[in-house]
């Protein structure tokens, strides 16, 4: 089982005045970072992964483009690596949480990391307790 | 058609062919005046003289949009030729170097994943940075729209870092449509599915391929880089006043997954 919860900044910016090392903090670095995770995940042989982020309502908002970009292509790139390994029996879903320090229900991510969930792949949870 | 965008302004990279240049001739055709922005003059330049030549207003500004430098400059060159920016339409896309698939090593992932970064995502930025405020400047005429993809909605096995970028785009399209909204400016993105020249290419080497889209498409067709060009044309126009942050999949019905 591995849980790869990438770590995203929450500071509102106007995207045009957005610099360089913000956009490679919010964008390139969790994408790039959460790709590596998912891949090593499944070469250690892990057959649950579990990816944690912050909800769509939470980032898709003015002042914060740049993190929902980062956010949703992790989101896609968990999906994609749920169609690539499922026929391993290895299962990629993804939990949205409200904010950047909020946890997960632990019912869920039980559920998600357990035997139960073995036909469930490819799905993104909601999950604000 | 109509000069519904007559009198206005509109930036189009990767317009030097395919569904870039089909957007480049739509919004001339209904009166805009177009900068066609293509990294290659020898791409760029034959289009915005076509464009003249059946009587639009067109100039070819080569512009590397991974270049912030050269993004500025391309937007002071429309500002200068036609007095601001009112539509913007961001198509470039370089694919990676290799095949884009799981399992890559880190130093493959970066092949694959930095040119559609930098030209899909980074370039965003440099038009923001530098069109951002004329597009507010014109109002509840600005529009940004740029070209996704389904695969950023669904994400794909066989494409997972493009489907990565293109959720990318999809995600700061809402965001941006909240932020630049109180000014009028709408931002949406498209989802398309044409036979640009890649696919063909495809087809040629596979034609299983043109069999399968077809199969799956509702409308029964591969469409063509024109006919999206006029779903372009559409967000461009007041018509498409009051839809922004959305995803416009225009794919002939291959997806209808939304």
């Amino acid at each position: 089982v591995t849980v790869i919860r990438p770590r995203f900044a929450i500071e509102p910016t106007p995207f045009d005045t957005l610099g360089d090392d913000g956009f490679h903090d919010a964008w390139e670095r969790p994408v790039l970072d959460a790709v590596a995770a998912i891949a090593a995940a499944v070469d250690a042989g892990d057959r649950r992964i579990v990816v944690v982020l912050p909800a769509a309502s939470t980032v898709e908002m003015a002042g914060l483009a740049h993190v929902a970009a980062g956010v949703e292509a992790v989101r896609i790139a968990a999906l994609s690596a749920a169609a690539a390994h499922a026929a391993l029996g290895i299962t990629v879903n993804v939990v949205t949480v409200a904010s950047v320090d909020s946890d997960p229900d632990p019912a869920v991510l039980g559920f998600l990391t357990g035997d139960a969930s073995a036909a469930v792949t490819g799905q993104t949870i909601v999950s604000s307790s | 058609v109509t000069a519904a965008l007559a009198g206005r302004s509109a930036i189009v990279t990767g317009a030097g062919s395919g569904i870039g240049e089909a957007v480049a001739r739509e919004l001339a055709a209904r009166g805009a005046s177009v900068v066609v922005a293509s990294r290659r003059a020898d791409n760029g330049e034959p289009v915005a003289a076509s464009i003249r030549a059946g009587g639009g207003v067109a100039v070819c500004v080569p512009t590397d949009v991974t270049d912030p430098r050269a993004v500025e400059d391309c937007v002071a060159a429309t500002i200068d030729s036609y007095g601001g920016v009112d539509i913007v339409v961001h198509n470039a896309l370089k694919s990676g170097d290799g095949a884009d698939t799981h399992g890559l090593t880190a130093a493959d992932v970066g092949r694959v994943w930095e040119p559609m970064s930098r030209t899909s995502m980074w370039a965003l930025l440099y038009l923001a940075r530098s069109a951002g405020s004329a597009l507010r400047a014109s109002g509840s005429r600005g529009r940004l729209v740029v070209t996704s993809s389904a695969a950023g909605i669904t994400g794909t096995p066989y494409r997972p870092l493009y489907a990565a970028v293109k959720a990318g785009q999809r995600a700061l399209v809402k965001a941006l449509a909240r932020e630049w909204g109180p000014a009028g400016v709408t931002v949406n993105a498209i989802a398309p599915l044409a036979a640009t020249s890649g696919l063909l290419e495809a087809f040629e080497r596979t034609p299983a391929v043109r069999e399968s889209i077809e199969a799956r498409s509702a409308l029964g067709r591969v469409g063509t880089p024109a006919d999206v060009a006029a779903v372009v044309a559409f967000l461009a126009s007041d018509d498409a006043r009051y839809l922004t942050g959305q995803t416009l999949v225009c794919d002939g019905g291959w997806f209808t997954g939304l």
